[in-house]
Parts: C-alpha cells; structure tokens; sequence
C-alpha cells in the first residue's frame, strides 16, 4: 500500500463510484479518504523512483513534512465533507468530489512541475461539477466563469514551467527564488508561475472568481471547494516562493479589502467566501516572511482554517438545504428550529476569530509571533485591524443574521443526523486543536518551541480586541448605525468580466457593423454612378451603341477624306 | 441583556490588563487598553466604510440577468 502514490485510492475509487449501486456511492466515497488517510499514515519521507518521459526526468511523488501536513488535512477534510454529502444520491457530485480531491492530494505530493500542472488542471475540470451541480442557469453560468479562470491559471502555469525549464534546465517543484532574491530577479516563467499561483490563491484583483463560483455550488459541493483549490495554492507558494517579500503586502491588502464586501454582502455563503479570501491573507503574509516560525504559522493556519472554514460552510449548507434560502435579509431567528447547528456555527465562528481556546487562535498566534518578531510594524497593525473584521463578519454577522436577530418566522427542522455528525467532527476537531495544540505543533514542518499559551497577556490581549469589537457591533446594531440588510448584490472585479467587456465588445461590434454597412453603401453608390455613366454611353440606348443611317456614315467619311485632303494639301 | 454582560466582559479584560504583568515588544502595545480601543476603533471604521462602499456597488439583484 505504500508503495502506491498519494491520491490514487481516492482518483481510482472515483472511477469506481459510478458502478456501485446508487445508494451505496455515498458511502463509497466516505470510505475513499479513510483509505487514503490510512496510506497516508504508513508513508515514510522520501521520494518515488523518478520517471524518464519524453526525455524529461520527472519525479511524481516527494513526501516530505510540508507535503504530509497538507495530505492529512487533505483527507480530514474530504472525510467529514463525504460524511456531510452522505444523502445526496448524484453520482456526478460524488466522482467529482473524489477526482478533485485525489488530484489535489496528488498536487501537494508531486516532485516536478509537470505532475504539479497535471493535476492543477484535473482539479479544476473535477471541481466545476460540483458547481454545475445546483443545475440552475445561474450555476451554470457561474461554472464556466470559474472553469475558464482556473484552466488559464493552469495555461500560465504551463508557460511559466516552459520558460523556468529553458531558463533553468529544471524542472522540480522547489523553492523557486533563491532565499534573499527578490521575484524582480528572477527569470519570466517564474513570474508566471507566480500569477498562476496567485489566481488560485485569489490575490486582489485576481480573487474574484472565489465569490462569483463557490456560492452558487450545491449544498455539499461548497463545502468541498472551501478547502482544496485555495489551500493547494498556500501550498504551492509555501513550496516555492517562501520569504518573498511581495507576499507580505499582497497578504496584508487580502487581509483586509474582503472585510468591506462582507459586511455589506446579503448572501451569507458569499459572506464565507470573502472570509476565505481574507484568512488566505494571513497565511500569504507568513509565507511571506519565510522565517521557520512564519512558515509553521501560514502552514497551521491553512490546517485550522479548512476545518472551521468547511465548518461555517456546512452550517450555512444546512440552513440552506433546509429553509431553501441563504439570503440574510430572508433568514433570522433559526435558533429555535436548528439549535445543534446554531451551536457548530458558534463554534466555527468563535474558532476563525481566533478566541483563545480555538483552534484559529493557536495557528494565528504562530503567525502574528513571526511578524511581531520580524519587526513588521505595519504589517502587524493591519493584521490587527483584520482581526476585527473577522469577528464582524463570521464571528458575528454569520450566526447573528442567521440564527438570531431578527426573526424571519421560518420554522424548519434540524439539520439531518449526517450533516450534524460532520458538523459535530469538525467542531470537536476545533475545539479540541485550540485546547492541545501539540499534536498540530508536532506534524508542522518546522520543529515548534511556540506555546500559545505560556504568555497570559497574550489571550488577554486577543480576549480584549474580540470582545470590544463585540462591543462596536452591539453598539452599531442599538444606534442604527450598522447597514440594514437588503436584498440587493455588490459589484466586484467580476464587473469588468461581466458588464464591462460584454458592453465594450458589443459597442464594438455595433459600431464595426455600422462602419460595414456605411461602406457597404458608399461602394454601392459609387458603383452605381459608374455604371449609369457607362450605360449612358455604352449600353443600348447610349450614344455609342445607337444604330446609325448609312447615308450619315457615307457623310462623315466624305468628311474625313475632305480633312485629310485639305490637311495633305496644307 | 447580552449588551450589559458584554460590556461587563468588557471592563473585566481592561481591570485584568492592569492587574496582569504582559510581555510587551512595541512599546505602544503596552498602553492599558490600547488593544480593546483598536478593537473598538477598527470594526467600527470598516463597518461605517462598508456602509459608504454600498453607495458605489450596490445593485439590483437581477443586475445581471437581464
């Protein structure tokens, strides 16, 4: 079994899945990351016999402690997200769900950048299923927004590894900027390995495909994609560009301009989304330091973060599959019908603003120690400022607007029994790291002397900043102040993709019609005098084609020997 | 109800700030308070912001359906 690369359980099972009779698929595909996570945990560091291809030596599988941390997260996740999805009967959703997580695990294993691309490509064509999944016209829509971001994020990474390799000779997926070297120095392809990165990791202006998509995926399928696409390009940075300096600001802006369309933001998966892009600013600033700490933190962080983060998902999932809804200004007051995932939500919500106690607040200390240390001032003090926007938008807004404030009337029952077990997994995983961090210290990639909890000030501080701006909020909703909920959507960078260039395209192509149709008729024209002037002249009527008298004819000729005597007499 | 205990919680974090000794590296950290009036001062510029960037991009919700 362990001689088996990573991930090939779960993309083999996936093709299995289709045979199995339909109510067993679910099952079959909670079994598939319990299987993998077993393989996972006899695999010892090294790498696999490398593998000549066309003249180039690839090298598809490397297990190192950086891979590993990513892998068992990897197969957690996809294991309570199977748990959660236990009674959907679409078989298209549950190979879907397994191919994208096979191929994510396979990424994070992959040794060259070939095999990197490969399965970079196989989890964006796996995962657009499960947003095409909803079946609705929107989704759809939505899918292949996504589908073509993320496929020319793998096009750019195909073009960045061509250049790298013709620059370098080399193609293994490693720390891609010498430490020190900054991204200006290095050669073309690594930049567009860079941005490729980026796309998936949606740094600002590259971030929107992330909102537009994952809440218009299924129930169950958002729950999936909250965790890999995003976490497999953390570590695809954390692998190769560790210590680049630009992160650190790229982090910082992702940390904080999320916060904005959160708060204003109706859709509360959209609400998640944002959270997301703004805890994916966290880990890029630590990746960004590059210090052993820094790593460690942006490395546990990503770890927390899947679980609280699928957590808050699959809260809002079952609020969505059983009132039929997720808009805010729809929603309120769900406490009384849906206590259990009133509780997890809390949970989730108390775990990503990092209270002491939670899982957030052991990964995001690691992180913010590394800035502290490093001397980054302002990093530190928009880091700050970000944490109180997490607590506003999924500490608060997120269980507030759905399960209390006002009550919308809506009187459902309880999340099914699966969905509150998953739910119930990952709360307890939650609540369980922010209590004993060591098992997560102990599997980082850097050996950790940290303790999160050695310093009191520390919590109390964190203690401090959550509540007061507990207290901000209370204050805001008592006065008025705070934004009233409205049924309404907030533009973003998918403005420019949506209505800015279908509008200049279609200006364009107006207007190239109308310039062909005025030529069209000016060339009309002109032709069409030509031709009355020839047909004047030459055509039945015209004055060259008349039928002439022969006594006329006679006439002019004695005419012209009359001229040409007089002229040969002259 | 939940307000007066959040702002009892509130006073006990700064009353603990002041009793307890903390290690302190920026000196502007160690102000009694500072991270509580950050806190406080932080959420309540991005949601007064937030609330001013709706002016810009709030639509319709068919926006784009039609």
């Amino acid at each position: 079994m362990t001689s088996l690369p990573p991930g090939i359980i779960l993309l083999a099972g996936a093709l299995v899945l289709p045979w199995l009779p339909r109510n067993a698929q679910a099952t079959g595909a909670l079994v598939l990351p319990a299987l993998g996570l077993v393989q996972l945990l006899f695999l010892s560091e090294g790498t696999f016999p490398a593998i000549e291809l066309a003249g180039l030596s690839l090298l598809p599988v490397r297990v190192d402690r950086l891979s590993l941390v990513f892998g068992y997260i990897f197969h957690i996740a996809a294991f309570i997200a199977a748990l959660y999805a236990l009674h959907v009967r679409d078989t298209t959703q549950h190979v879907a769900a397994m191919l994208y997580v096979g191929s994510a695990v396979g990424a994070v294993f992959a040794g060259d950048l070939i095999t990197l691309f490969i399965y970079w490509e196989v989890t964006a064509l796996a995962s657009v299923f499960l947003i095409f999944a909803s079946r609705t016209e929107q989704a759809y829509r939505a899918g292949i927004r996504y589908l073509v971001v993320q496929v020319g994020s793998g096009v750019l990474l195909l073009s960045g590894i061509l250049i790298h390799y013709h620059h370098s000779g080399s193609l293994s997926f490693d720390q891609l900027i010498d430490p020190g070297g900054s991204l200006g120095e290095a050669n073309p392809g690594v930049w567009l390995i860079f941005v490729a990165f980026g796309i998936k990791c949606a740094f600002p202006f590259l971030h929107n495909w992330l909102q537009d998509a994952y809440p218009k995926a299924s129930v169950t399928g958002a729950v999936f994609l909250s965790v890999f696409t995003t976490k497999l390009a953390v570590y695809a940075l954390a692998r190769a560009f560790p210590g680049t300096e630009v992160l650190i600001g790229i982090g910082v802006v992702m940390t904080l301009f999320p916060i904005f369309f959160a708060v204003i933001e109706n859709d509360l998966r959209k609400v998640l989304c944002y959270s997301l892009n703004n805890q994916l600013g966290f880990m890029v600033v630590g990746i960004g330091i590059g210090t052993e700490l820094a790593l460690n933190g942006a490395v546990a962080h990503a770890f927390v973060h899947i679980l609280y983060k699928a957590l808050l998902f699959m809260s809002m999932g079952a609020v969505l599959y059983r009132t039929g809804t997720i808009r805010a200004s729809d929603l309120g007051g769900l406490y009384r019908s849906m206590p259990w995932t009133t509780a997890f939500c809390i949970v989730g919500a108390m775990s990503i603003s990092a209270f002491p106690l939670f899982s957030g607040f052991v990964a995001k200390s690691l992180t913010l120690s590394a800035v502290i240390e490093g001397h980054y001032v302002l990093t530190f003090i928009g880091l700050l400022i970000a944490s109180a926007g997490v607590m506003e938008h999924s500490g608060i807004k997120i269980p507030y607007f759905a399960f209390f404030g006002h009550d919308s009337g809506i009187r459902c029952r309880e999340a099914p029994f699966h969905m509150c077990l998953a739910m119930g997994v990952a709360a307890i995983l939650c609540i369980g790291i922010g209590w004993f961090p060591e098992p997560l210290y102990a599997i980082l990639p850097y050996p950790v002397v940290y303790q999160p909890y050695a310093d009191f000030g520390h919590s109390l501080t964190q203690l401090q900043l959550l509540l007061f701006a507990a207290l901000a909020f209370a204050v805001l909703l008592r006065s008025g102040l705070y934004p009233p909920k409205r049924t309404t959507i907030n533009l973003d960078t998918d403005w420019w993709y949506r209505r800015l260039t279908p509008r200049l395209l279609c200006f364009g192509t107006k207007h190239v019609v109308l310039a062909r149709d005025i030529l069209a008729e000016a060339t009309r024209f002109t032709g069409r005098s030509l031709m009355r002037a020839v047909l004047r002249h030459y055509g039945t009527e015209g004055t060259l084609a008349r039928t002439w008298p022969t006594g006329s004819m006679v006439f002019w000729v004695a005419v012209l020997l009359a001229a040409s005597l007089i002229l040969y007499y002259v | 109800m939940i307000f007066r205990i959040l702002l009892c919680l509130c006073t006990a974090m700064v009353i603990l700030e002041i009793i307890v000794q903390r290690h302190v590296i920026f000196s502007w950290e160690g102000w009694p308070g500072f991270y509580g009036l950050w806190g406080f001062v932080s959420l309540l510029t991005i949601v007064i912001l937030a609330k001013q960037l709706r002016r810009l991009i709030e639509r319709d919700e068919n926006y784009y359906d039609d």
